[in-house]
């Protein structure tokens, strides 16, 4: 597992109170939203507001969206993407 | 878009029905809100059966079985109910301190309403003629007092959603709609509005959200959106609910609850089922007191099959 879904994990336990047990079985196909992880939508947006701060990167209005909280890995592509674009 | 679909005719019956319904003096008002009440409660035999069977699950095989009647009237008295006047007296409200505290702690408040209880309509312009400006929050599928059953996309039902906006128009300071889309970006803007101290209004019992949870209520099981539970803690906002009820007097009142309690605790679904749980006990004392004022009978333990229901 990357060092950026690493920290995508250590977010979701220390900011939105994720339960590390659940987090321990999961991979990068783990679900977020609903079932699985089982963030909502508002949870969806404290976890970009987290990766902001913790990435430095800014997420847009336009990319807040359900496709890209669906899976740990489809946020760890995200903000791989986006750390990309600011080197 | 399409025109129409063969459920339309039924909306636009009841905006027919509202906007004609309101015009008429109380008494008339009463009487065509029971007849047509009569009416679909003949005709509605799917819906009759399930609110037969919802109510005696409620209160027991054979209890209150006038409520299975009243409630198809209180269905055509609301929706009247959303083009009459304010009674002259105006609608009092009970409990607006708890809303002016919440806004004294300068975090924005969250009034949770019920989709199917009491009469939304007239809390708003109760609170707006109290002068508070509620932002109203509405999902994709929001038909005024209607639900949009099947969700097609039709002009006809853009019409429909007209018109129950225009009239909720008048008493609040805006209306939110959710997307129908898969974007999250509204979470934004409610997040800044209530850090400006906006007072947002949703309903407790909708079923639009990311993550619905399942809860004993009344009886059955009934899911639960966990959104807004999770938007006051982000926000530090308070979470009240409202009623708009009859009083002993007959009269019309508003009842802002105190906020519910958000405990912060190391189990973030024990503290979010805490307070879901909060406001499903609250709004069945209410539905129980209230039995008659209870639209969604026949939606109790909707979306959950039996197996579900149990697991629940």
């Amino acid at each position: 597992m990357s060092s950026v879904e690493n920290r995508l994990k250590h977010l979701l336990v220390s900011r939105l109170r994720v339960d590390p047990a659940i987090l321990a079985a999961s991979d990068g196909d783990t679900c977020l939203l609903g079932q699985g992880i089982g963030l909502d939508s508002v949870e969806a947006l404290a976890l970009a507001i987290a990766i902001e701060e913790e990435f430095d990167i800014e997420v847009d209005d336009a990319d807040l969206t359900a496709a890209l909280f669906e899976t740990i890995g489809s946020v760890a592509a995200y903000v791989r993407r986006r750390l990309g674009q600011a080197c | 878009m399409r025109l129409a679909e063969p459920r339309d005719l039924y909306y636009l019956c009841v905006v027919a029905v509202s906007a004609l319904g309101g015009r008429l003096p109380s008494p008339a008002r009463d009487g065509l809100g029971r007849a047509l009440g009569r009416l679909a409660y003949h005709l509605s035999r799917t819906k009759r059966r399930l609110v037969e069977r919802n109510v005696a699950t409620a209160f027991g095989p054979g209890e209150r079985v006038d409520v299975v009647h009243t409630a198809f009237f209180d269905f055509w008295r609301e929706m009247i109910s959303w083009s009459e006047r304010l009674p002259r007296e105006g609608i009092p409200i009970v409990g607006l301190e708890h809303l002016r505290g919440a806004l004294d702690a300068g975090r924005g408040a969250i009034l949770w309403e019920s989709a199917g209880f009491g009469r939304r309509l007239q809390c708003k312009r109760a609170l707006n003629a109290a002068g508070i400006a509620v932002h109203q929050i509405h999902g994709p599928n929001h038909l005024g007092g209607l639900l949009d059953e099947d969700r097609f996309r039709t002009r006809t039902r853009a019409l429909v959603r007209r018109f129950f906006d225009g009239r909720e128009r008048r008493f609040v300071a805006d209306i939110v709609d959710l997307p129908a889309s898969d974007s999250l970006a509204f979470t934004r803007d409610l997040l800044a509005r209530l850090a400006r101290n906006a007072v947002l209004c949703s309903t407790g019992d909708g079923r639009v959200g990311q993550r619905l949870v399942p809860l004993p209520f009344l009886g059955r099981t009934t899911l639960f959106a966990s959104g807004m539970v999770n938007l006051a803690k982000l926000a530090g906002a308070s979470l009240l609910p409202v009623f708009c009820v009859f009083g002993n007097d007959g009269r019309l009142r508003v009842v802002v609850e105190a906020p519910l309690r958000i405990d912060r605790g190391p189990d973030r679904e024990q503290e979010l089922r805490s307070v879901l749980q909060q406001y499903a006990s609250l709004l069945e004392a209410y539905i129980r007191r209230w039995p008659e004022l209870y639209r969604n009978w026949h939606l109790l333990g909707e979306f959950l099959d039996d197996r579900e229901e149990r697991a629940a």
